[in-house]
């Protein structure tokens, strides 16, 4: 077993850095030989701290994710505060300015998605707290004349020989000047006291009394607000605007053409969007107008006759397959309609700027105001704001980018306002995919072959991280999840780049998800060839995979996979690893007018260590509710080279009444920890499916869900 | 020129009648816990209170309102239904992002203040308009009911 204290060796080119502030606070900072010391300016900011420690007690974790409903500010803070063994009560969060110092370890950018928060920097935040408290205890020890090892910590106090004690507070002064080994003592997983408790998270009191600030909340002095008359269909530009009606609404104060649109500023929200109806703008004509579904649906299908780029080859055919079935899936574009429409305010001076924004990426943000501006990136401040939700939109920063464009052509601090109708149909939506999976039987009943082979575009292209194509050329969002973790002798996975030039972005578990669907189905389908029974079949094939194995019989048990279904209801399950974490699910489902009713998810979880359980259950809660959203009514539809949605009537999403009962169940474990805002959401859409498939008798191969027709 | 009383204060607002209450107080009272979702009243996460019924504030104009109370979230909790939800939202750990969540705590209240102990059906007839993305609605309602059990 992988133990948690095992973690990364510290790495060579990082380390914990402490100084001091003018007001006697103690600040750790994790960061590179090659990025500025953990600086400390007069008021006592350090751009690249992790952690302070101040005199009146009080313990700041600073936040370098951004906060968009995961919890990550709580889970932070636990992990910090876990190694520093400090005072729950006295702990607060701070978020952090944008710093490379706060970028995933390895990579280039400040950002936060991809379920990586935690996983990826669980080591250097339980170091930070470690550090904090080696410096506390050695500076303990010095300032009383003891030993160090007689000394000991607990919630805050050091406690010495003869039953003195004192607040960590009182050391911070005899702090300066120690040093900080490369390796801290880290805590046994055994031992832990606030990592794995189900705490309430801390940004819970200023969320229901209306004082949590969002971006859309920003108000900065003399600043005007701003909607764009954005292109009516993809591509279109500006051919030429009359401005004068907009600017005879009361409150404009002005109209601008700036890149991608024309802008309307405005002393109220109220008043620009007015303004932009008073508007009048002559576009060109979109290169996307002949692009239907009809054609876009017969591009993709076309697209699979290609042999496409090989991702995975392993084994050999059979030679004498059995039993073989052939199945294609189609699921469409998604938005990630986040409750807060996007937004940003931008202020800029001749020697810097200020940006305030939900962002997914301070340091994209950062750049895009840079080149708007002609300022140097570092001379940019990126204040991260709660984020309304996010589920990637966030990370696209198109509204920083127009943000800072109206601010710099009005001369005057601007906030941008996105209507929910901008964000529908201009958006960057999760890829629309065609997926053909082929396979075959053993003798004994179980998968001998399956080849898979996707049609999708590259989102590495649209985000430009070149990180994320692979060296084999295959875009890595493309076949997440879509090659099996059972144990098949011949697997084959292809991807065949087929892309209109709709953008496509990050979802919530963008294409994994969509992966998730076809081979969870297709798997199905082969446990019905085969006369078996759906779960037992996929626990023959997990031999070599304990953990997959303990979550499946987790969700089996906990679902009463053994005992019949309630009459005129079935049950369907599914599983997935991603993002370092695997989950598996049981879906009840049944019909009610005709209508799919999803009554209860169970939901069996490794997520490694679980830093806090109560979260995990909120952000499995969270997914399923997502997945649900996209299986029942997810739907972007594109004619004219115009997305045809444009705000939640033509674009549901799940409420209340749909809601089923979900219980969620958390296999113990010291390993580190896995990703989970968002590995619960794959399972789900599969889970359904199959139930309904026991149900009716018809395998979905097309989302949303249809009962009828002819997918 | 139009008053209203918000939050139990007299306001007053030069604006154009057609104005949205939303961005009346959103803009010019500077009281930003009233969230803009949608535009259309599809949404509710800028339900406010308007002499006591729930009413989604990004569809309802100025004139409407005219003379009337206006609660808004960053008032409800000066109310005790208002401030025992407030308390139960804490307890439960509803909120996730947290954006629509001053809409579904102004719905909730003005239900639990007509009635105290609100069965499924009025729970959901009170609360379906409101959309969440986090998907909270399990623990909004297990929120609700245990507001209605400490308000007995």
């Amino acid at each position: 077993m992988i133990r948690a204290t095992d973690g990364q060796a510290t790495s060579r080119r990082e380390f914990l850095k402490l100084s001091m502030t003018a007001g006697g606070s103690m600040v750790i900072g994790v960061g590179y030989f090659g990025s500025a010391h953990a600086t400390v300016d007069d008021a006592g900011f350090s751009p690249n701290a992790y952690l302070r420690i101040a005199p009146d007690n009080s313990v700041t974790v600073i936040c370098g994710k951004s906060e968009m409903g995961q919890g990550i500010q709580t889970a932070y803070a636990q992990i910090v505060a876990e190694e520093l063994d400090a005072d729950w009560s006295t702990v607060v969060v701070e978020q952090a300015a944008v710093h490379l110092d706060h970028a995933n370890p390895g990579t280039p950018l400040m950002a936060t998605g991809g379920s990586t928060s935690v996983r990826m920097n669980w080591d250097r935040l339980r170091r930070a707290g470690a550090g904090a408290r080696f410096v506390l205890l050695e500076a303990a020890a010095r300032s009383w004349g003891v030993d160090k090892g007689q000394l000991h910590t607990r919630a805050g106090w050091i406690h010495g020989p003869g039953g003195r004690k004192a607040r960590y507070a009182t050391f911070l002064k005899a702090c300066t000047g120690i040093d900080i080994p490369q390796v801290v003592p880290l805590k046994a997983a055994g031992t832990f006291t606030v990592v794995g408790r189900p705490l309430l998270r801390l940004d819970t009191p200023p969320k229901v009394d209306g004082k949590a600030r969002f971006g859309m909340d920003i108000q900065v002095p003399g600043m005007l607000i701003a909607v764009m008359a954005f292109p009516p269909a993809f591509g279109a530009t500006v051919l030429g605007y009359d401005p004068k009606p907009a600017l005879a609404v009361p409150g404009v104060q002005g109209v601008f053409q700036v890149p991608g649109g024309v802008a309307v500023v405005a002393d109220t929200t109220w008043a620009a969007i007015k303004g932009r109806e008073a508007l009048s703008v002559k576009w060109s004509r979109s290169p996307f107008a002949a692009l239907s579904m009809a054609a876009l649906r017969q591009q993709y299908a076309s697209a699979l006759d290609a042999p496409g780029l090989v991702d995975k080859a392993s084994g050999q055919l059979p030679e004498k397959p059995g039993s073989a079935l052939t199945m294609d899936f189609e699921q469409p574009y998604l938005i990630q309609a986040p409750m807060e429409p996007m937004n940003c305010t931008v202020e800029i001076r001749a020697d810097g700027a200020d940006v305030w924004t939900g962002t997914q990426g301070q340091s994209l943000a950062q750049r895009h105001v840079a080149t708007v501006t002609g300022l140097k990136p570092e001379q940019i401040r990126v204040h991260t704001a709660f984020l309304g939700g996010s589920f990637g939109r966030r990370g696209v920063n198109d509204f920083v980018r127009h943000a800072a464009e109206i601010a710099k052509a009005a001369g005057k601090p601007v906030k941008l306002v996105y209507t929910r109708e901008d964000d529908m149909r201009l958006g960057y939506y999760r890829p629309f995919n065609r997926i053909r999976i082929s396979a075959s039987l053993s003798n004994d009943g179980r998968i001998a072959s399956f080849a898979a082979k996707t049609a999708v575009a590259a989102i590495s292209k649209w985000t430009g991280f070149s990180a994320l194509k692979k060296p084999n050329g295959v875009d890595h969002y493309a076949t997440e999840t879509l090659a099996p973790f059972y144990d098949i002798e011949h697997v084959e996975v292809r991807w065949v780049d087929t892309d209109p030039g709709i953008p496509v972005w990050f979802w919530r578990t963008p294409v994994g998800s969509q992966n998730c669907f076809a081979v969870e189905s297709m798997v199905d389908e082969m446990a019905l060839l085969a006369g078996r029974d759906p779960y037992t079949f996929r626990r023959s094939m997990l031999s070599s995979r304990p953990r997959h194995t303990a979550v499946l019989d987790l969700a089996a048990k906990q679902a009463g996979w053994s005992r019949p279904a309630p009459v005129g209801s079935a049950r369907g399950i599914a599983i997935v690893e991603i993002f370092g974490s695997i989950v598996a699910q049981v879906a009840e489902v049944k019909l009610v007018d005709g209508a799919v009713r999803v009554v209860r998810v169970t939901c069996a979880i490794d997520c490694g260590t679980a830093i806090n359980p109560q979260q995990i259950r909120a952000q499995a809660e969270s997914s399923i509710v997502f997945g649900l959203g996209a299986l029942l009514y997810g739907n972007v539809t594109i004619e004219g080279g115009a997305v045809q949605q444009s705000n939640f009537h033509d674009y549901p999403v799940l409420r209340m009444q749909e809601m089923p009962a979900i219980d969620v169940h958390i296999v113990a474990s010291e390993a580190p920890p896995g990703g989970m805002g968002e590995p619960a959401l794959p399972p789900v859409l599969p889970a359904v499916t199959n139930a309904l498939r026991v149900l009716t008798g018809k395998r979905i191969k097309q989302l949303p869900i249809r009962l009828t027709g002819d997918s | 020129m139009i008053e209203i009383l918000l939050n139990g204060q007299p306001a007053r607002f030069n604006v154009d009648g057609e104005m949205p209450l939303l961005w009346a107080v959103r803009d010019i009272a500077r009281l930003t816990g009233t969230k803009f979702g949608c535009g259309m009243g599809l949404c509710g996460a800028c339900t406010v209170h308007i002499d006591g019924e729930p009413a989604r504030a990004c569809i309802t104009p100025m004139h409407a309102v005219a003379n009337r109370r206006v609660t808004t979230i960053e008032g409800v909790g000066a109310t005790a239904v208002g401030r025992s939800v407030q308390n139960a939202w804490i307890k439960v750990d509803v909120p996730q992002c947290g954006y629509c969540q001053s809409g579904q705590i102004m719905s909730a209240t003005a239900l639990l203040q007509k009635v105290r102990k609100p069965d499924e059906t009025q729970i959901l007839e009170a609360m379906n308009g409101n959309i969440c993305r986090c998907g909270t609605y399990a623990r909004i309602r297990t929120a609700i009911e245990l507001a209605s059990e400490q308000s007995k």
